[in-house]
């Protein structure tokens, strides 16, 4: 008996050093204690109210003192006055709002704090109610069941009506058909073309659907004979973003995910990476482009677009041309549509005991009376606000430059309706979700490709590495 | 009689109070863990689980990169330790004679231990990077350079940074079993004529043995540390020479999957116990044998 105790006893010891070292620490030791502040609810009381409507949650209680806890992890005005607002409406319900404080020199480590410590704590069944998900691995978090389908509770809540929103975000973020999170907000993605340029060449082209290829092309067919400063069709970019997203495009040739197997080493990719060399050899992309045919841009809100767009024209030395805003290219041209992002995803835990109230919450978080404020980052979701923010600019008939210092100080740029109409369509043809965080994979490519493309490595040795270490990960 | 039961009861009382802060340390925090640890290992679910049986075990093993990384785990171990004992072993030979720097030597090599590990991989990092110290070396002598983490060398490298980290160590330890070797015995050897091999084999092989099971022990425990050396340096996904059990539990970690992490480590505390106490028993037999 003693003989087998110490055999444990040393067996545990090498295993605990081991695994102290690893850093992993205890899965169970960290779990958010956010349980018990949730008191005084009964769970029952959901069940009986939600049996009108089978699969639905139920209207929130509006006697029963109940706690509602949401974690972010920057703190967000945006929240705090929801919080203050709906309170004020639901004296009974309290919103128990936690964010991490942090300073630019901790943000990593704490970030890395948060996403195991909210992480465990849904392990354990302990997280938060409602939880934005922008930080964290929200694929794993469905994958593990954690988070509510809410696009089952939408579907039984009459009160939400799902014209009110942009619907095709709504239907961009499902997986699987089911929907996981709610964003407040979200960014579009297209490219920003010089349309003087552009008429003068006299190309015509398709932007609804066209490949990296197609685009390449015909933005090179564009700048045929064009000046040292014109001759870039693409600017803004880096050969080892642009070879993660010429992978992307074709992900099932390079990648097996249902098999575990990776095609890396294979003419196709080796001949991948040698193309988004070439382009960038021949001056096709490049980041040093002072006046590319194109620029890829983020457009992050109205206002936001209009300086974009109107940038151009107040270049100062005869280079000032006229902007438009076209469909970044397509992987499949069967289903067109521009990329999106959203800003400030908040997933339901599927285990909380205050659902109802959660949800209403989240629905007054999306709310006209919410989403129509003018400081929120993003396009609000809610069709009315965003047409409201947009009638306000269209009124108001110019917007200041937001540069400090430089040739825009002090600028202020039109708004005209027609703008307004031209972006509507990139916001309702927005279908394509770009993940808030990379994935593994292309994490690795990227850095992998960064050394063929310094010319420390052959293309055939970085698609071997990245075979290897794709493999890895999907066979785990 | 019955005041000896007392007295017995009285020693059993008191030390079960002084050990039991660390008992309950290492419950706390090691042994009811695992214990969790092993019932998740059998579930699908960490809260509510149902029994699946051995279906995690299954998935953990269907793994490729699991099995890579147990075969790298062990091979690093399996390579190393052999190679850091016997290592140390010399060295320990030569500082056991009189060197006037012996002192310094001693330092020397136990310097390594107390260096923090930030500054280890630093160091490393220099010396295998791209643009490090070695490349620099080859290039000037026209071999043309190597990405030696990214490569079949990785583990090699973390060979000799494992080596270099623990040999003070296990010098330090051989040299006190060395000397504590009575040395009358060496003197009737040499009086009988023994040869110098003859002495070694019969002398301080037989005497050491006691250290040696300890240094063995010791050293497995150590290699399994170098993950954090390997982690700081190549992350969490590496050339897969150098992706060990750890590196497979810390990924299953951060992507939640605590039914494949629980399996795993079972299988690896298995692993870890059949060798302990094949370890034991020979160390049993060996006393019994001394006796």
């Amino acid at each position: 008996m003693k003989k087998v105790m110490l055999m444990i006893l040393a067996a545990m010891f090498v295993l605990t050093i081991s695994a102290c070292s690893a850093g992993t620490g205890n899965p169970k030791g960290s779990a958010g204690g956010a349980g018990e502040v949730k008191t005084g609810q009964q769970p029952t009381d959901q069940s009986a109210s939600s049996s009108g409507q089978p699969g639905g949650l139920g209207a929130p209680s509006d006697t029963e003192k109940k706690t509602v806890v949401f974690s972010t992890f920057f703190p967000n005005d945006y929240f705090k006055e929801a919080k203050k607002k709906y309170e004020a409406k639901h004296p009974n319900i309290t919103i128990d709002l936690r964010s991490v404080e942090t300073d630019d020199a901790h943000l990593l480590e704490n970030l890395e704090k948060f996403v195991k410590t909210t992480g465990t704590a849904m392990l354990s069944g302990q997280g938060p109610d409602l939880i934005e998900m922008d930080q964290l691995p929200s694929g794993d978090y469905v994958k593990r069941k954690m988070l509510s389908n809410l696009g089952d509770i939408m579907e039984h809540d009459p009160d939400f009506i799902e014209e009110q929103y942009f619907t095709n975000i709504l239907e961009g973020m499902k997986v699987n058909g089911g929907m996981y999170g709610l964003p407040i907000g979200f960014f579009i993605y297209g490219l920003l073309g010089n349309e003087d340029a552009i008429q003068k060449s006299g190309v015509t082209f398709d932007d609804s659907k066209w490949n990296w290829e197609q685009f390449i092309t015909t933005a090179q067919a564009m700048t045929k004979g064009a000046d040292k400063d014109h001759q870039y069709a693409l600017g803004r970019s880096i050969p080892e973003y642009m070879t993660a997203q010429f992978v992307n495009e074709r992900f099932s040739t390079f990648v097996n995910q249902e098999q575990g197997t990776a095609n890396f080493v294979s003419g196709d990719f080796t001949n991948l990476l040698q193309q988004v060399k070439t382009l960038f050899d021949k001056k096709v992309v490049g980041t040093e482009a002072r006046f590319p045919l194109f620029n890829t841009v983020q457009i992050n809100s109205p206002t936001d677009y209009i300086r974009e767009l109107r940038m151009s024209e107040f270049i100062p030395g005869g280079n000032a041309f006229t902007s438009k805003l076209y469909s970044s290219p397509n992987a499949d041209p069967q289903h067109p549509g521009g990329s999106f992002r959203t800003y400030q995803t908040i997933g339901l835990n599927e285990r909380s005991a205050v659902k109802a109230e959660a949800w209403d919450f989240m629905k007054f978080l999306l709310s006209d009376e919410m989403q129509s404020k003018p400081d929120g980052t993003g396009f609000p979701l809610n069709k009315a606000s965003y047409a409201k923010k947009a009638q306000a600019l269209v009124q108001k008939g110019s917007i200041l430059s937001d540069q400090p210092i430089g040739p825009l100080k002090g600028k202020s740029f039109k708004i005209t309706q027609q703008d307004i109409d031209d972006l509507d369509k990139f916001l309702k043809g927005a279908t394509y979700p770009l993940q808030f965080k990379p994935s593994k994979i292309d994490e690795i490519i990227t850095a992998e490709a960064q050394a063929f493309f310094t010319g420390q490595k052959s293309a055939d040795e970085v698609a071997k590495l990245i075979q290897n270490r794709v493999t890895t990960y999907l066979n785990e | 009689m019955s005041s000896g039961i007392r007295l017995l009861r009285k020693d059993w009382m008191a030390a079960v109070l002084f050990l039991a802060p660390s008992l309950i340390g290492f419950s706390v925090f090691y042994l009811i863990p695992f214990a969790t640890g092993l019932i998740y290992s059998f579930q699908d679910n960490t809260i509510d689980g149902t029994f699946v049986g051995l279906d995690n075990y299954q998935a953990v093993l269907s793994s490729g990169s699991f099995r890579k990384a147990a075969a790298n785990t062990l091979l690093f171990t399996g390579v190393s330790v052999p190679l850091l004992i016997a290592l140390s072993l010399c060295f320990a030979h030569l500082l056991n004679r009189r060197l006037f720097i012996r002192n310094w030597l001693q330092t020397a090599f136990v310097l390594p231990l107390v260096v923090p590990v930030a500054s280890i991989v630093m160091m490393w990092q220099i010396l295998f990077d791209w643009n490090g110290t070695l490349n620099v070396l080859l290039e000037h002598l026209h071999m043309g350079r190597m990405d030696w983490m990214k490569s079949e060398w990785s583990m090699v490298v973390l060979a000799v940074v494992y080596i270099w980290k623990n040999i003070g160590y296990n010098i330090i330890l051989f040299l006190a079993g060395l000397q504590s070797i009575p040395k009358d015995y060496y003197e009737t050897a040499d009086i009988e004529g023994a040869s110098g091999l003859h002495k070694w084999l019969h002398i301080t092989w037989v005497y050491l043995t006691p250290t040696m099971f300890f240094v063995v022990l010791m050293s497995i425990i150590n290699s399994f540390k170098v993950f954090r050396e390997t982690y700081l340096i190549a992350g969490d996904y590496p050339h897969d020479r150098i992706y060990m059990l750890q590196h497979y539990m810390n990924n299953m970690f951060m992507s939640l999957n605590v039914q494949k992490l629980t399996a795993a480590a079972t299988l690896m505390v298995a692993g870890i116990l059949l060798f302990v106490s094949v370890m034991l028993m020979m160390e049993r037999r060996f006393r019994s044998f001394m006796e």
